[in-house]
């Protein structure tokens, strides 16, 4: 048989020496290696000890830029920070939170590896509910209501008119309620005990053809068949969400389910903490991050969805033409 | 001094994990044992009949924390058998590498808590600094220390990270090098030699026939590693060989069970060296997730009576996962997952060891075993 | 009373001698001198049934006389008892402080001495900037050009940013204080204030008696062991063998704890521990008998006056019997419970072993006890064999041609103290070293290994003392060729005991090949 077999280690036996001499020697070795000055003596180290490596590589080094406290630093692969006087090449503790291993250690928490908090951008989410449906622990809640796209609100010769969405089988549409303009003029907002007057009706689209949508309206009254003018593509638009970290185990699925670039976790370890069950349900106010991480990725996202638009408007314009 | 029965656990410092262990001893000799389990049983494998088979890796994780790659990787292969996908071949070389860097960490985790059990309270430490390597390493490429989620049916999650090649053969290296600074608190220290040579002896054959796996079987002579015996993954395209230990007559003793440990250790830090050498793509390049070299596609449903099973290496024995596919009725969710343990099959074989030997040695046996109860009571 | 040998001007017993009579002497002269004509009697009452008298002439300042030596040495004593307790337990300070660093370092707990980093490096603080800078007269200058030496060679370039990481790492101690130096008291503090639990069946007399019984003997210990050679609360003839018996008696409290807690954990620590116990004493004692012959005498102090001889030529009893010595350590080491001899409060098996029960200042104090015992192992060893309050070759280098007169100054200037202390805090770092490398030994193990090496062993020690006592010493000084000889032979038998790595004996520990019954599938077979 071609198997490694052992019979244990070739010093393996009891005798004297390995009695008190090798382990003191061993652990003396240790202790002497983090004592100035004569931590540096060669006989106390073998050849791979406190020898320093390159562990910044170039991608987090542009990510971190050079006046990063790690730019330069030199480093050991382990722990041990066995040259005193004064190579201080990796630090056996890191004293948190004066020290954070983010600034350490950079290349471990490369943004998008690291399983952080969890961020959202409420601006750019859509209320699709890939990530509710993801998460293995029902710890997403999203309340949500359909809302009329607001780039639908514009008048014809408006800059920006035309570019809202389009009324899709299996969406949902909005008609506007004939008397809402008339009540809307004589409805004082400020002094009214009600609430302000419902501008639109609303409904699941269930088939388009041609200029006629048969829609099943949403407070109850049943299925009916329109004209496609009179609707304005709607959708559901997220009002509130809440992520119960309590039952959260940080698995990532959600922000991989995302497809808007407005799910994603953080780098930070922090700031999760609290007294009762309540303190741990993360709301929008908790989901927040760093403006310049905000920003990209609102960037991100809308330069997608634009690009996604022109690509229609393209194929649009390529289907006029033919 | 009369017989009694000595309950150890659930709260005791020794017993690696939430169970019982009581134990009849007469005077300081241990007459008959008793496990108990189930305390930290957690009903995964019903869990898991209501989620997606994405999701249900990331309950694998937990099955056993202190080997948290091995067992999601076990699940997956299943998964694959299941839902009959292929895998990319950079994505099986990923996990290899992954799945050895875990290995490597539960071992040190292990060895760890193996020395203070036995008294010597600088090999934790010691252990633990190398740990600290490992868990680092799988921090980069899963994202968190314990439980990464890492691999997907038909691959892995992500690819490795920019720089992760250069510093993980860094701290292999060192790794390998650092392993006789234990060894020489270990194998060179007569009085652990006197406590764990001629302690706790198992008979090959008994394990065999109780269906004891893994490092405790390999350290009776026995040469079954599945890696070996049945190749999954690119195994057998890389150059290596199961530690085996020729034990005595009377069977594996104590030292002989770590000392397999030991050598495994030093063959997974070389199979990983090897997959990052050999990565199809080169280690250094990056994909993005989803990339068809990384992450292939794979079906959400499995049809109705399909089954999948895998039988894997874990760093405790052999583990596997039955999943029955359920078909339109049960969506993209399984019928059933069973999953067996090895340290469920070799606890109440460990606990028949211990007899006739010193209150002691208990730990110093039971420890031997590398139980994670966490993994038994699923 | 015993003669004082060596001379220091740390003389504690003289002072509270003189203080005492002192002032004895004032109250004496302070009491009227003259006769008083008055009879006393006392009646019989059912304490003593004879009447007592005193008179017909009484006089107060002769009455008080007669009672004056007893009040000075109850005096003393008080005063004695209560210097020793303090030095005693401002002193062991160190004993947890020590163990606790170099734990730290020899388990690569601890990182870079960066304490005192701060001199060479700037950090914050007084040393912010180039401090050198800073001192009168340019004498800075110089300790700049060191530094910046040192850290040309040594440094790299980024050593200020580098400590800019590092910063703010003071504020867990000044450089110049010892960090983690309170440790010690949080700890107590800590045990003074949890609660006193008592386990439901035990048994509440012998539970509460136990750790009076440990703490008391071990602190009665001190009362024999001399710090100086002028510093000890009591100093009968006898005062090793007192001392001895009195260490001996704490196993008993331990039996006690562990039988009193109704755990079965707790019986069984206690059970080993007695056995431990007592299965270490007689090794020692047998020990601690051999350096008493050779040193002639059952005093403490003698014995360490006998390592300082009289004249050039003495010899610390270390070089006289070395196995004696390397025995001593071995038997205290076991005698005070600690690794490798820690199978009685073993966590693994026993949680804490024979204290698991006990919690509070209980507990505290126990824990104390043990750190004691330790300490006066330690104490021990440097007065029978390291020359107590003798410093290293103290009179060779006094009798130096040139440098003798200073070393002279130096050694009359340093009390006994200093050293013994030094050399006992530096044993304790090797029990500390002991007790990070070694694992736990089985009790029986421990057993064997007591009553079937350490006895015999301990019997040719006592052979060797006698021989050396009876046959080679002449009564002057020993001659040189004596110690140099045995430490030698010891010294040889060591180096061949440690380099013996028996080649056949390497084979036959291996074991033979096993009878393998069944071998599972050669490698490449496919999966079914």
């Amino acid at each position: 048989m071609s198997y490694k077999a052992n019979t244990g280690h070739p010093h393996a036996t009891p005798n004297f020496r390995n009695l008190i001499i090798r382990p003191m020697w061993m652990t003396l070795k240790t202790a002497l290696r983090t004592v100035p000055f004569i931590g540096k003596l060669r006989f106390l180290k073998n050849d791979y000890h406190g020898k320093p490596t390159v562990m910044v590589d170039q991608a987090t080094m542009d990510r971190v830029g050079s006046e990063h406290p790690s730019a330069g630093q030199k480093f050991a692969p382990d722990r041990e920070t066995s040259q005193v006087m004064p190579f201080v090449e990796r630090p056996v503790t890191v004293m948190y939170p004066y020290e954070r291993l983010e600034d350490l250690e950079p290349w471990l928490f490369v943004p998008g590896n690291y399983f952080g908090r969890i961020g959202i951008v409420w601006e750019t989410c859509t209320a699709c509910k890939l990530c509710i449906h993801a998460c293995p622990n029902d710890c997403l809640h999203m309340t949500t209501e359909v809302r009329v796209n607001v780039l639908e609100l514009s008048e014809d010769g408006d800059e920006w008119h035309g570019y809202g969405g389009e009324l899709e089988e299996g969406g949902y549409a909005a008609r506007e309620k004939e008397e809402y303009h008339d009540i809307a003029a004589s409805f004082d907002l400020v002094n009214a005990h009600a609430d302000a007057p419902q501008q639109y009706d609303f409904a699941e689209v269930i088939e388009i053809s041609g200029d006629k949508a048969t829609v099943r309206w949403s407070d109850g009254s049943g299925i009916e068949t329109v004209d496609s003018t009179s609707l304005k593509p709607a959708e559901q638009d997220i009002v509130s969400g809440q992520i119960d970290l309590g039952r959260c185990m940080f698995c990532g699925l959600c922000a991989e389910a995302c497809p808007f670039e407005s799910f994603f976790m953080t780098n930070e370890y922090d700031g999760m903490s609290g007294f009762s069950r309540e303190e741990l349900w993360m709301d929008a106010s908790r989901t927040r991050v760093l403006p310049a991480v905000h920003q990209e990725r609102v960037d991100m996202e809308l330069a997608k969805r634009a690009e996604k638009e022109k690509e229609k408007r393209a194929r649009k314009a390529a289907r006029a033409e033919a | 001094m009369a017989e009694m029965w000595i309950s150890m656990g659930p709260q005791h410092p020794m017993t690696h994990g939430l169970w019982t262990l009581k134990v009849k001893v007469d005077g300081e000799t241990v007459v008959d044992t008793e496990p108990d389990l189930g305390y930290i049983h957690r009903g995964v494998e019903k869990i898991c009949e209501a989620r997606d088979f994405t999701q249900i890796t990331t309950y694998c994780d937990r099955l056993c924390y202190a080997s948290a790659n091995t067992w999601s990787h076990s699940y997956i292969y299943a998964a694959e058998d299941l839902l009959e996908v292929e895998v990319p071949e950079r994505a099986e070389y990923i996990r290899l590498m992954a799945i050895e860097i875990q290995r490597i960490a539960s071992h040190l985790m292990w060895l760890g808590a193996y020395g203070p059990d036995i008294g010597n309270l600088s090999v934790m430490v010691w252990c633990l600094r190398e740990r600290e390597m490992m868990m680092d390493l799988l921090q980069e490429l899963g994202g968190s220390r314990m439980h990464y989620n890492f691999p997907r049916v038909g691959g892995v999650k992500r690819d490795l990270p920019h720089g992760f090649a250069q510093r993980a053969r860094a701290k292999l290296k060192l790794f390998l090098n650092r392993i006789q600074e234990y060894e020489a608190l270990f194998d060179e220290s007569t009085v652990f030699l006197v406590r764990s040579q001629g302690v706790g002896y198992a008979k090959p054959e008994e394990m065999v026939n109780h269906g004891v796996t893994g490092p405790n079987l390999r350290a009776g002579g026995v040469n079954y590693d599945i890696r070996w015996a049945h190749p999954y993954s690119v195994y057998s395209e890389l150059d290596w060989e199961p530690p085996v230990e020729r034990s005595s007559i009377k069977g594996a003793d104590c030292y002989d069970r770590y000392r397999v440990r030991v050598e495994e250790m030093r063959v997974s830090a070389s199979l990983a060296l090897q997959a990052l050498d050999k990565m199809p793509g080169g280690a250094d390049t990056h994909h993005e997730p989803g990339d068809p070299m990384i992450l292939a596609k794979a079906p959400a449903r499995a049809p109705e009576g399909t089954t999948g099973a895998h039988h894997f290496e874990d760093s405790r024995g052999e583990s596997m996962f039955y999943i029955a596919g359920g078909g339109e009725s049960r969506g993209k969710q399984p019928y059933r997952v069973s999953i067996r343990s090895p340290i469920f099959i070799t606890i109440p074989f460990a606990a028949k060891c211990m007899i006739g030997y010193k209150v002691a040695d208990i730990p110093a046996i039971m420890g031997s075993f590398d139980p994670c109860i966490g993994e038994t009571d699923r | 009373m015993i003669h004082m040998a060596s001379g220091d001007w740390l003389n504690i017993v003289g002072w509270s001698e003189s203080l005492t009579s002192w002032s004895m002497d004032n109250v004496h002269d302070i009491l009227p001198s003259n006769d008083i004509d008055m009879q006393v009697t006392i009646p019989s009452t059912w304490a003593w049934p004879e009447p007592i008298t005193m008179g017909p002439i009484f006089n107060l300042q002769q009455g008080f006389a007669s009672i004056q030596p007893a009040l000075e040495s109850f005096m003393h004593a008080t005063i004695m008892c209560t210097v020793v307790f303090t030095v005693m337990m401002l002193t062991m300070l160190a004993i947890p402080y020590i163990e606790r660093k170099f734990i730290g370092r020899l388990m690569d707990r601890l990182g870079a001495t960066t304490t005192m980093r701060s001199l060479w490096v700037g950090e914050s603080g007084v040393t912010a900037g180039e401090w050198w800078k800073q001192l009168p007269f340019g004498m800075g200058i110089p300790i700049g050009w060191v530094v910046n030496l040192l850290n040309s060679y040594w440094g790299n370039s980024h050593e200020l940013e580098t400590v800019s990481r590092v910063n703010n790492r003071s504020y867990h101690g000044y450089w110049f204080l010892l960090p983690g130096f309170f440790q010690a008291f949080a700890d107590f503090m800590k045990f003074a204030t949890k609660e006193h639990i008592v386990p439901k069946n035990a048994d509440k007399v012998v539970f509460e008696t136990a750790p009076v019984i440990i703490l008391a003997t071990t602190i009665m210990v001190f009362a024999f062991v001399p710090f100086g050679p002028h510093i000890y609360a009591a100093n009968p003839e006898l005062s090793l063998l007192f001392m001895m018996a009195i260490f001996g008696v704490a196993p008993l409290g331990v039996f006690f704890a562990g039988w009193a807690s109704n755990n079965k954990y707790t019986l069984i620590g206690g059970m080993r521990s007695a056995a431990q116990l007592t299965a270490y004493e007689i090794p020692l004692l047998i020990t601690v008998l051999g350096v008493a012959v050779l040193s002639g005498s059952f005093n403490i102090i003698e014995i360490v006056d006998f390592q300082m001889g009289q004249n050039e030529g003495n010899v610390w009893n270390i070089f006289l019997l070395p196995l004696g010595a390397a025995l001593f350590l071995i038997t205290m080491i076991a005698e005070v419970e600690r690794i490798p001899f820690d199978m009685p409060e073993a966590e693994a098996e026993l949680v804490e072993g024979w204290w698991t029960e006990y919690g509070g200042i209980r507990w505290g104090l126990m824990f104390a006890a043990e750190y004691m015992r330790s300490y006066a192992a330690c104490i021990l060893f440097a007065l029978f064999f390291l020359g107590g309050w003798e410093a290293p070759f103290q009179h060779t280098l006094a009798g130096l041609p040139i440098v003798g007169g200073t070393f002279e100054t130096v050694f009359t200037v340093v009390p006994g103290l200093v050293w013994v202390l030094i050399k006992a805090w530096l044993l304790f770092a090797v029990f500390v070293w002991i007790r990070a490398s070694l694992h736990r030994v089985r009790t029986d193990q421990i057993l064997e290994f007591g009553w079937r090496y350490l006895l015999p062993l301990s019997v040719v020690n006592l052979v060797v003392a006698t021989i050396l006592r009876l046959e080679v010493w002449t009564g002057e000084p020993w001659d040189l060729w004596v110690p140099v000889a045995l430490t030698l032979a010891a010294l040889v038998l060591f180096v061949i005991l440690a380099i013996d790595e028996d080649e056949e004996a390497l084979e036959v520990q291996r074991r033979p090949y096993s009878t393998q019954a069944v071998v599972k599938a050669s490698p490449g077979s496919h999966r079914d």
